[in-house]
């Protein structure tokens, strides 16, 4: 496969294909077999990155789809100066291979690679936190239903789910700032703002402490 | 290089107003949230006109709709599980809100009276005179100002906890105040999730339903509280004796003095005060820093879409917060000043 024909793959990826390139390159993938597969393999990757089930098999139509798809969106058309408004413009295309992706193909496997795993290793600890109310008192037989709002209030240890490296320390609140918080909702409510006290707050209080950004002196 | 030359030349000849932009990004957000359809074309006026109606009939929903259910509550980093029970009514509103991810916390409210249950501490009952429901992130878009600062546009469909869904945009027009993106379920109108976005779209704050019973009215064990309160918290703030000791001369563009009071304990000069574009509201806090504390610089902090900005003035603590982007936090702080000083000094 030539470098030209990669970088047109790479391009379409990321919507940054000019409509006739697309058009022929779509062709080109339904017709090319070791093309298709690294077509697939681009979403697989780009799938198992963003933790999403993939699931890529093209069949003959898919070009057209695409095409078709691309059609109906005229204002997809690449024109704009600005970066982000050549994205947007890129990105309805990404958008519409996507879709027709997604809509053309059936899962190759059952269980993708990616995401399995990573929901495997999330569960344990999801279910250690929702045990441990339980743990503490007598452990029911596994198949007895357990009302989990009836359980006792006992202490746990704060697991918080958290997403890829964004590890969430369980610190406590500053208590002057959970004052103000209070406060500034409980004056915006009296004062008839009412709908946006966010009461959950209360019920799920903040379990880290941001660092605080400090801010040049400009004054 | 992706792409091509030709491609990047005839983009910037064309140079489209912003109004292409949005539409080109709706497409795309159409596009990806599952709308296999294509968004059909919708003259703005007429958009913006089905979006209020949209917004008018869940601020109606929200109240009166009985439900319960399960919903995610993102901000930051952090993530948690909450359970909701909601049995609607004029006048006998009952809902309660317990915690299903780190320390049990539970909040019930009946009509005008919270109680907080929180982890580890004993409960109080919270006045709630403006009957302030459970679910976060409901934006109030009654008041007259909103269309001045604000926007309402209509967005694709999608599918929220197993309920089709219309999503609706709240968009700021200006840089000064945060976005909002609803999901209202398609028949009941019920917001059953809710997004606050920054100005590049980023999703500041959310909370999305992932399981739930539309019409169900809960039990009553289910709207009772699993504790009582022994008392009611004692008044943070008062009334103040006079006119504001402090004022905020350059405030942000829809910005407006909404009160003032202060601390129940503290000093006479130390103050709270109240501003609100109509949808989004700012505290100005001013009290006493401490006269051994040394003086820091200043600090910016986010938490979610709630934007935190404190700096030591003499002998003076401001700290700025609200639901609002840094800018506008900032910038309030940066111009608090005492009432007794000239106006216009900086």
């Amino acid at each position: 496969m030539n470098q030209q024909i990669q970088e047109q793959l790479s391009a379409l990826m990321d919507g940054e294909l000019e409509r006739d390139q697309t058009r022929f390159l779509l062709k080109r993938i339904a017709d090319d077999v070791e093309l298709s597969a690294r077509w697939a393999r681009y979403h697989v990757a780009r799938q198992a990155l963003r933790r999403q089930q993939a699931a890529v098999a093209l069949d003959a139509g898919f070009a057209d789809a695409v095409m078709a798809r691309i059609d109906v969106e005229p204002s997809a058309r690449a024109h704009g100066a600005a970066a982000w408004l050549r994205w947007g413009a890129g990105g309805a295309i990404a958008a519409s291979v996507a879709v027709a992706a997604l809509m053309l193909t059936r899962p190759a496997v059952e269980s993708g690679p990616g995401p399995a795993p990573l929901v495997a290793r999330g569960a344990p600890q999801i279910a250690a936190v929702s045990a441990a109310p339980a743990a503490a008192t007598s452990a029911p037989p596994p198949a007895a239903f357990r009302p989990p709002l009836l359980a006792p209030n006992a202490p746990v240890e704060t697991a918080p789910a958290s997403f890829g490296t964004d590890f969430v320390e369980p610190v406590a609140a500053d208590p002057r700032l959970q004052s103000y918080l209070i406060r500034h909702y409980q004056a915006a409510g009296a004062a008839g703002q009412s709908n946006l006290v966010p009461y959950v707050l209360l019920a799920a209080p903040q379990r880290e402490t941001a660092p605080a950004q400090p801010v040049p002196q400009n004054r | 290089m992706r792409g091509s030359g030709g491609v990047h030349a005839r983009t910037a000849s064309l140079l489209p107003g912003p109004s292409a932009g949005r539409r080109l990004a709706a497409l795309a957000a159409a596009a990806v949230l599952a709308c296999v359809h294509a968004a059909k074309p919708h003259a703005e006026a007429a958009g913006a006109d089905a979006a209020h109606g949209l917004i008018a009939r869940m601020s109606a929903a929200v109240g009166s709709t009985d439900y319960q259910g399960s919903f995610i509550y993102a901000r930051g980093a952090q993530i948690d599980a909450l359970r909701i029970f909601h049995a609607g009514g004029p006048g006998n509103e009952r809902e309660r809100l317990v915690s299903m991810s780190g320390p049990r916390s539970e909040i019930v409210r009946s009509g005008g009276a919270i109680t907080c249950l929180p982890a580890g501490q004993p409960a109080v009952l919270l006045p709630n005179r403006a009957g302030t429901r459970l679910l976060p992130l409901v934006p109030d878009v009654r008041g007259e100002r909103f269309p001045k600062y604000y926007r309402a546009d209509l967005g694709g469909e999608d599918r929220v906890a197993g309920y089709r869904t219309r999503i609706v945009d709240i968009v700021p027009r200006d840089a000064y105040r945060h976005g909002y993106r609803l999901w209202l379920e398609e028949s009941t109108y019920l917001p059953l999730r809710s997004a606050v976005v920054d100005a590049g779209r980023h999703t500041l704050e959310q909370f999305m339903f992932v399981a739930l019973e539309v019409g169900a009215r809960p039990k009553e064990s289910d709207l009772a509280p699993s504790g009582t309160a022994a008392a009611s918290a004692p008044p943070a703030e008062m009334p103040l004796g006079g006119p504001p000791q402090w004022r905020v001369e350059d405030l942000p563009p829809g910005f407006y003095f909404l009160r003032a009071q202060r601390p129940a304990e503290g000093p006479t000069q130390a103050e709270h005060q109240l501003y609100t574009d109509g949808l989004a509201n700012v505290s100005v806090y001013v009290e006493a820093r401490g006269e051994r504390a040394p003086a820091m610089p200043d600090r910016a902090d986010a938490r979610g879409a709630l934007s935190i900005y404190t700096r030591d003035d003499g002998a003076w603590k401001i700290t700025v917060l609200g639901d609002v982007p840094r800018a506008t936090a900032q910038r309030i702080a940066l111009s608090v000043k005492s009432a007794a000083e000239p106006a216009g000094r900086r």
